[in-house]
């Protein structure tokens, strides 16, 4: 969460971790909860082999706080969403840190969170054309690639 | 008599005069997450055209779509979810169902658990239960796809549903079953009789075990999307004489309940009971059934 410019943190009395797979609880459901649960509240994400994946779910919370973001043009939301990265000229407005290597969180033009990503050009800089300048990491079309 | 004629002279006898149909499509918006005004104008901005269904609350019928419904962002957004407008019915039968604990009997893949969850505003307790791992897998992700925070899964025969030691005011009961030929072309010849049989069998397994988990005063709501009254009235007259439960008045779209089935008389009561034919929806049946005290 800190990669992503985020200062959030969840108390830990409301995460619970199954098998790496880390689920946010309210007390309602953590009164009612049984061990050998399937699913349960929100997922958080996964940790493997020490190295954390959020889910959709935490990078929607996320991004309605402070964090890296950057909003994209419907075009690219679109090509976002089956995988693809994204251009520099699509990028309508940038929020928090620009530079190569950071991990932003994409948005819509509506600022619904699409997914996040790894800056791989400056933002402040002119990129080559042709050039990505966001490499896609998570977009919500995973949601369709897991059902297959 | 093929087995096609078998059965449609069975729905004759109970009333209903075979047409082949192909229900049309039909999503629920989400309402914790969109509202629906500004969510049909983005779907109209992006090619698709819904039309409210008048007899439900959040129900839209797909008229036009240059997309699939399935795979714009604000489907995967969770703003709405693609639900036939007869499967929206029985979670909209509960009454105050808001911050209750409710059971989710058969819940995979979670079409109801999700309406069940909007219905409540992710407030109390949906515990949802199914023996199918790969369905279970399709619930965990609906349930993420949607925002949902008040729910709770298991991989577990809801027959066994004591080894939860939880008493629940509301269940829902989406059972299993035979299903019907307007989702399977290949129905008439591999249905028979003898698995609508077994069919009801398990039914009135899960009925007997979800009603010991229920509260007093509290409601179960019964659904099958199977045309056949083995599973559907047989089953209702059966439990109201069996378990400690009444049938509720319901006033929700479909025909009243059948109770004249191939001779036998049935109690007047499970007239109560809907029986929708297909149509503009697919088949199915719901029934509403609260614990006597
Ligand atoms: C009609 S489908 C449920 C659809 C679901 N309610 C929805 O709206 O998405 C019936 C489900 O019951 C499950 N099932 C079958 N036998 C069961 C049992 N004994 N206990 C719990 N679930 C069972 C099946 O795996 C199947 O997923």
């Amino acid at each position: 969460m800190q990669k992503l410019g985020s200062k959030n943190s969840f108390g830990s009395e409301n995460v619970v971790n199954k098998k790496g797979k880390l689920f946010l609880i309210n007390k309602k459901l953590h009164e009612n909860l049984q061990s050998n649960f399937f699913y349960a509240g929100l997922y958080l994400g996964e940790n493997k082999l020490g190295k954390f994946s959020p889910s959709l779910n935490l990078l929607s919370i996320l991004s309605q706080q402070i964090a890296n973001k950057v909003v994209i043009d419907k075009k690219a939301s679109w090509l976002f969403i089956y995988g693809k990265d994204i251009f520099r000229e699509r990028i309508l407005k940038v929020n928090g840190d620009t530079k190569k290597g950071v991990i932003t969180l994409v948005l819509n033009n509506f600022e619904d969170c699409l997914g996040f990503g790894e800056i791989i050009f400056d933002l402040d800089k002119k990129p080559n054309k042709g050039e990505a300048a966001i490499k896609n990491i998570l977009d919500l079309g995973d949601f369709l690639r897991r059902e297959k | 008599m093929s087995k096609r004629d078998f059965f449609i002279n069975r729905y004759k006898q109970l009333g209903w005069n075979f047409v082949n149909i192909r229900p049309n499509q039909a999503v629920r918006i989400n309402r914790n997450n969109s509202e629906p005004k500004e969510l049909l104008l983005r779907l109209k901005n992006s090619g698709v055209q819904l039309e409210q269904i008048p007899f439900l609350k959040n129900g839209y019928w797909v008229i036009q779509s240059k997309v699939s419904v399935g795979a714009t962002a604000e489907y995967l957004l969770g703003f709405y979810s693609i639900q036939g407008a007869a499967s929206q019915i029985p979670a909209s039968l509960f009454t105050k169902i808001r911050g209750r604990k409710v059971l989710d009997a058969c819940a995979a893949p979670g079409g109801k658990t999700v309406q069940l969850a909007d219905l409540m505003g992710n407030t109390g307790l949906i515990v949802g239960l199914d023996v199918n791992k790969r369905r279970l897998r399709a619930l965990s992700n609906h349930l993420e796809r949607c925002h949902i925070s008040n729910s709770i899964a298991y991989l577990l025969d809801a027959r066994q549903s004591s080894v939860l030691n939880l008493k629940f005011d509301r269940i829902l009961i989406d059972a299993p079953c035979s299903g019907n030929f307007t989702m399977d072309k290949n129905w008439f010849n591999r249905r028979t009789i003898k698995d609508i049989k077994q069919n009801a069998k398990l039914q009135r397994e899960l009925l007997r075990n979800c009603a010991n988990c229920l509260e007093d005063h509290g409601e179960i709501v019964y659904s099958t999307c199977s045309l056949e009254p083995e599973e559907n009235e047989l089953n209702m007259d059966w439990a109201v004489a069996n378990l400690n439960l009444k049938i509720e008045k319901i006033d929700c779209y479909g025909e009243k309940g059948v109770i004249n089935i191939f001779g036998k008389k049935l109690n007047n009561i499970v007239t109560r009971c809907r029986r929708i034919w297909p149509g503009k929806t697919q088949g199915f049946f719901v029934c509403k059934l609260r614990k006597k005290w």
